[in-house]
């Protein structure tokens, strides 16, 4: 159910390919690949709506020449980060009652347990019928699919706090309040993080979701135009900013999980004095 | 107010008891299926006095220092610090667990671990990095602050844990079984460490352990439990000579003798 930091051990010599290399492998298979588009692109599938790797690459020039797609991509930036940033809020401090309070936790466990498995683009018609079009139906959407891995991530971090750290935060005079707030957050951030991870990873995808199927503003929606216009050279643009923006997205998030974790033995490198 | 007409019987004998237990009884479970784990504990500790207690594992030694601890309350029975009854932690006093790595906070430096229980006391910022320092000073890790717990090896975070009791200024020092997971010679350290901290502070200390030598060794009395349901089988005055030394201590005869009196006490049925 929940997940646990993963650990990263020390990979061994013989599957470890040095950080050049591996830069120098990757960029190989990426040219192989622009290759096989190309041959179909100008062979086999000429004519239908695969345009060539030059063509796409204008019409890469061409978006980031545009101010609409910069407004555009922030707004579907703006989308995943509010809604994830409400997720994570919203998810940690309902987590933190839950996983402390038994008896609302034994309560509320079915109710979690029914919903959580509930895609958002589910939830969405009725999304649309309440906001509409919108932004905030973005934000509705991506707070919604972004809450359930923070929040059960929460509750099993903080049930799992020791009783050790506990007893020692008790026996200094520390209230419920101060242990919540100094101890079991604290010691449930591993997992937390990493359900703002996995809630991470989803948040970008689902503001593009809510914008290409439900027209919210972004580039979901400029997608949709794009592809209803027969643009494909401007659509695979498109489809190519969003892998490299959620790459970084998740790199970023990466980043952020060393950052708040460097003290867990998941992330630090051990020192034994 | 009463103390005008308070007869001679009704005052009690010993004025520095600092600790008392009286008749503390601890259960768990109820009806067919309950366990005594504690059966009617008598002893008191007194002003500055350092007492070990001493019994068999899974004889409930934990469990009664929770309860002197105000962690756990007591099925019957009480007891009192000071003549205020402990019915939740007292302000005077510190706890040092067994397991260092996890009663310290991972994810604080050694100085925000030893501060950390100050920051509930009102105590001014500076005021708690100087009594940091000194409690670090005291247990020798004067040169570690910014560390973290985990970059130090076992030794030292149970020093780590023992200056963070001491910045807090305790009147009572309660330890379970403080020593039991550092390898031996270590442990020597620790104990004489543990013996220089209550002359330099002046703190009264419980120290529990099922190391028999460690108990006679340390202890001015050693309280003395039997196997569960845990009854105080004798309380041992510890006649050797102070200050205690881990050579010449150990091979006085008066060592060896308590020694195997403690010894025999535990293993009599």
């Amino acid at each position: 159910m929940a997940i646990t930091s993963i650990r990263r051990f020390p990979a061994t010599g013989k599957t470890r390919v040095a950080g050049s290399n591996a830069l120098v492998v990757g960029a190989i298979a990426v040219l192989i690949c622009l290759a096989v588009w190309e041959v179909g692109a100008r062979g086999p599938l000429a004519g239908g709506p695969f345009p060539t790797v030059g063509a796409i690459a204008g019409g890469l020039v061409g978006l980031v020449g545009e101010a609409t797609f910069w407004s555009s991509l922030g707004e579907t930036l703006m989308t995943a980060l509010v809604g994830l940033g409400l997720a994570v809020l919203s998810g940690v401090l309902l987590g933190v009652v839950l996983g402390s309070v038994d008896f609302v936790y034994r309560s509320t466990r079915l109710i979690i347990e029914v919903l959580k498995p509930i895609p958002p683009i589910v939830v969405m018609p009725l999304v649309l019928l309440l906001l509409g079009p919108t932004t905030e139906m973005g934000v509705f959407l991506v707070f919604y699919g972004c809450l359930w891995p923070v929040l059960i991530q929460t509750v099993a971090g903080v049930r799992d706090a020791d009783p050790v750290l506990l007893d020692t935060a008790r026996s200094f005079g520390f209230g419920r309040l101060q242990r919540a707030v100094r101890i079991v957050l604290p010691g449930a951030a591993a997992f937390i993080v990493t359900g703002v991870r996995i809630a991470g990873a989803a948040a970008f995808v689902i503001a593009v979701v809510s914008e290409l199927v439900g027209g919210a503003p972004g580039i979901g929606r400029d997608l949709f135009v794009a592809q209803n216009a027969g643009l494909y050279a401007q659509m695979y643009a498109l489809v190519f900013v969003m892998g490299v923006v959620g790459l970084a997205f998740n790199t970023g998030l990466g980043a952020f999980e060393k950052w708040m974790l460097h003290w867990h033995p998941s992330v630090r490198r051990e020192v034994v004095a | 107010m009463m103390t005008g007409v308070m007869t001679e019987a009704s005052i009690p004998e010993q004025t520095d008891q600092r600790l008392v237990i009286e008749e503390l009884r601890k259960t768990y479970g109820t009806g067919a299926a309950a366990k005594v784990v504690l059966d009617g504990l008598n002893f008191d500790v007194r002003s500055g006095e350092f007492v070990c207690i001493v019994g068999p594992s899974g004889a409930g030694k934990t469990t009664l220092l929770k309860c002197l601890a105000g962690l756990l309350p007591p099925t019957s029975g009480a007891s009192y610090l000071d003549g205020i009854q402990i019915d939740g932690p007292p302000e005077k006093l510190a706890l040092v667990f067994q397991e260092y790595t996890r009663s310290l906070m991972p994810w604080l430096t050694v100085e925000k671990n030893v501060t950390l229980p100050l920051s509930n006391k009102g105590i001014s910022k500076r005021e708690r990095r100087t009594r940091a320092q000194e409690a670090l000073e005291a247990v020798g890790l004067a040169d570690v602050p910014s560390k973290y717990p985990w970059q130090l090896s076992g030794g030292m975070q149970q020093r780590v844990a023992i200056a963070r009791a001491l910045a807090y200024q305790p009147e009572v020092l309660m330890m379970d079984e403080p020593f039991a997971s550092v390898d031996a010679q270590t442990r020597f350290e620790l104990e004489d460490l543990t013996l220089r901290v209550r002359e330099q502070f002046g703190i009264t200390i419980v120290l529990v352990t099922h190391d028999i030598d460690e108990a006679v060794y340390l202890a001015d009395r050693v309280v003395v439990l039997g196997s569960a349901p845990a009854q105080v089988r004798e309380i041992i005055d510890v006649d050797v000579t102070s200050p205690r030394d881990q050579v010449k201590t150990k091979a006085d005869p008066r060592f060896t003798e308590l020694r195997s009196r403690v010894f025999e006490l535990i293993r009599a049925r």
